[in-house]
């Protein structure tokens, strides 16, 4: 049974990929759908199971889901599904401004479902050495999206994040070298040694100098793909780069993953080390990636950048969390790793949408467009108010919870300058949604400037062809369909976080502590 | 199979100073023709230091994992890099950012300072550990230092596998290698990502018109 479902999350889509890779692009579609449908469900009840029933094991022990994997599992299969929803839209625009050759959709879709179960398969493996293995081969297949559309600046980002993320998932193998150097005299020969069921229950035995040796390497390593500052150079420009789907994919999913992958490294460290060691680094960490990315939220004239540096902003406030630990912390970050996967994932498909349709991504040249592409708009609007952590949403709590947490764990000062830095990025996106969507076409920025002597309406007809369904007055028959079905996808996790503001089902709470648990050092 | 440790030990240590060499001899290299050259043979003498570790210590899945670093990265990557090379109108790495002396100087250094580093931190002597430590990371800062000083797409990725060397080399000496399905992954994904980054290589002869990273500057901010 639970091998049943781990094969149809993991090995489906695998399969479905290879399919779609020489397919047509509508063949393709009509197998990558389903298979990503059935693979997310799969792997939500393969979840609920171990939520209701404790971790399982599969497989001869390569598989081992408990709570957190499970978390993680969830986070990444939603992700995923908002993501492969959106990707139809994606394609149909890029087949419509001409820039698809003929086999790329089908290979859109089977790299987007490598890049999915690699991610999905990633929080499953019970081997530190498989996990880094997953890790890795993520990065390459999603290097081979990130430069998907064969511009000089997508081939740019898409060489930086493979010569980046090599390096950086090098030292990653390092860290996961001296653990098994250090568990190897404890263990003996095995491949368990490894086994982070096993490492957790031995750490007090570990070397304590290869201990701390084996987790600086691997917070630079894991560090590098979660886009901690100073490891962070290549996530703006991948980030921004990728298709829409593809970034919204890295950006709610991948990031977490990595962080998943330090997670467990740091709870391994604090059973050898005790707390001060790993906790103190990742508090430092998290509140340099938070610092380094202000500025250049506020100073954003691109949109996706805009996203990518605020994923930066999130994933140190995460690492903060980590860092802070206890249990009003963890919580806070469980709530608040999932509410900015959706809104993120949301946010991104919005953004390019709204990029497509309006043929810019410069942040000054997006003016007025609430009158332009209301739906898009307003999924957008929504998604940036919830990632600049206001009220009521599951990410406000969350961010909340982990401040508190902290001031509770003796980070009080910590807390407080991450507090500060909080809400100034609030005014940073509060400022750019308006330029966006208030603000008259092409006025509020410098560059835009020049151009507005050519008026707004001279502008405005030559775009006309590129604005799709939803954007225009009243669509009929499938056009209509697509519309309701947009509003669906984007509307849908927005409420979802809106609500996880206000309210947590029983079920959800009960599994994120199990999920605090876990990263508390505990055997879940 | 068994091999007399003490011999086993020679081969090693060898292996481990003529690996150092050819990384000095890398990072003072501009032609990126020789650099594919050295770097497959310091991907050999790595699996064969492996393999002799292996063989010392019993460890068959040491001589595994050492016979395939050996394949796939002293012969199946350098090929892919050659097939690249010829492609390309990029043969030598004109403007580093440090110049063959300053690289030879480098490199000479981090040999002094990974030796000296290491020096006393040694865990077991076993068969390798003695003079393999300081060599492992040697090669990974050297590899380090290529990556950063270098422009040419195809000098990059020759950076990343005498990185890569220097931690299978780690590896080896540390802990006698992974468990092999765990090295088995590592090495897979090795493959892939030299073939994406063939790949990528292609995409920027196709749309750039070079392989030298200089033209990418346009992402900032």
């Amino acid at each position: 049974m639970i091998e049943l479902l781990v094969l149809a999350t993991i090995g489906l889509p695998c399969i479905a990929g290879i399919v779609a890779w020489y397919a047509e692009a509508d063949r393709a579609r009509s197998v990558v759908l389903p298979a990503l449908a059935i693979a997310v469900v799969a792997g939500l009840g393969l979840a609920g199971l171990v939520f209701s029933a404790g971790p399982v094991r599969a497989f001869d022990g390569l598989v081992v889901v408990d709570a957190l994997g499970a978390y993680v599992l969830m986070l990444v299969l939603v992700v995923a599904a908002i993501a492969g929803a959106g990707s139809p839209a994606h394609l149909r625009h890029e087949a419509a401004a001409g820039t698809l050759r003929p086999h790329d959709a089908g290979r859109y879709y089977a790299l987007f479902l490598w890049f999915a179960a690699g991610l999905a398969a990633t929080p499953l493996l019970d081997n530190l050495g498989l996990v880094w293995v997953g890790i890795e081969a993520t990065t390459i297949v999603s290097a081979l999206l990130v430069g998907f559309a064969r511009t000089p600046a997508a081939i740019e980002a898409a060489w930086k994040y493979l010569i980046l993320g090599s390096i950086g998932i090098g030292f990653a193998l390092l860290g996961t070298l001296l653990v098994y150097a250090s568990s190897v005299g404890v263990l003996g020969e095995t491949s368990d040694a490894l086994a982070w069921t096993r490492l957790v229950g031995i750490a007090p035995q570990l070397d304590p100098g290869l201990a701390r040796l084996a987790f600086l390497f691997a917070l630079a390593g894991y560090g590098t793909k979660a886009g901690l500052v100073p490891f962070h150079t290549w996530l703006p420009d991948a980030h921004s780069q990728a298709p829409s789907p593809i970034s919204a994919l890295l950006s709610g999913a991948a990031l977490a993953v990595a962080l998943y992958a330090l997670a467990r490294f740091h709870v391994v460290t604090v059973g050898a080390l005790g707390p001060a060691f790993s906790s103190t680094l990742l508090v430092v960490f998290g509140l340099i990636s938070l610092a380094v990315a202000l500025p250049f939220i506020v100073a954003q004239g691109d949109l996706k950048r805009l996203l990518a540096y605020s994923s930066i902003e999130h994933l140190g406030l995460a690492t903060l969390a980590l860092g802070f630990g206890g249990e009003l912390a963890l919580l806070g970050l469980s709530l608040h790793l999932v509410s900015h996967g959706l809104a993120k994932a949301t946010a991104f498909l919005a953004a390019g949408r709204l990029v497509a349709e309006r043929g810019s991504r410069r942040i000054g040249r997006l003016g007025g467009s609430l009158a332009h592409s209301p739906m898009e708009s307003r999924a957008l609007v929504i998604g940036a108010l919830i990632l600049s952590g206001l009220p009521p949403s599951g990410l406000f709590v969350g961010e909340i919870a982990i401040l508190l947490g902290g001031v509770q764990a003796g980070w009080g000062l910590a807390a407080g300058a991450a507090a500060a830095i909080l809400a100034l990025a609030v005014a940073g996106l509060l400022f750019h949604l308006v330029r966006m969507v208030v603000a008259p076409t092409g006025r509020a920025d410098g560059v835009a400037q020049s151009e507005a002597a050519a008026p707004a309406e001279l502008a405005e007809p030559r775009e006309q062809p590129e604005r799709q369904a939803g954007s225009s007055g009243a669509p009929s028959g499938p056009l209509a369909g697509r519309a309701v079905g947009s509003a669906v996808l984007l509307g849908l996790p927005l409420a979802v976080v809106v609500a996880a503001g206000a309210w947590t089902p029983a079920p959800i709470a009960a599994a994120l502590e199990q999920v605090v648990l876990i990263l508390g050092g505990g055997r879940g | 199979m068994s091999l007399d440790p003490r011999l086993a030990g020679e081969i090693v240590d060898a292996c481990a100073a003529a690996i150092v060499l050819v990384g000095v001899g890398l990072a003072s290299s501009r032609s990126i023709g020789r650099s594919i050259w050295l770097v497959a043979i310091q991907s050999i003498l790595v699996g064969i230091a492996a393999i002799g570790v292996g063989a010392a210590t019993g460890a068959a899945h040491l001589v595994a994992g050492g016979l395939l670093a050996l394949g796939v990265k002293g012969v199946v990557v350098p090929l892919v890099l050659g097939s690249i090379l010829r492609r390309s109108a990029v043969r030598r790495e004109r403007h580093p950012i440090l110049g063959p002396r300053g690289s030879l100087l480098a490199a000479v250094a981090i040999v002094f300072a990974a030796s000296a580093a290491t020096d006393g931190v040694l865990l077991d002597a076993g068969v390798a550990a003695g003079r393999v430590v300081p060599a492992a990371i040697a090669e990974v800062l050297t590899g380090l230092l290529i990556v950063m000083t270098r422009r040419k797409a195809l000098s990059l990725v020759v950076g990343l596998l005498v990185f890569e060397n220097g931690i299978a080399l780690t590896a080896f000496a540390l802990t006698y290698g992974m468990p092999l399905v765990v090295e088995l992954g590592v090495l897979f994904d090795l493959l892939i990502a030299i073939v994406v980054a063939w790949v990528y290589a292609r995409r920027m002869l196709d749309v750039l018109g070079s392989t030298s990273t200089d033209r990418l500057r346009s992402l900032r901010g």
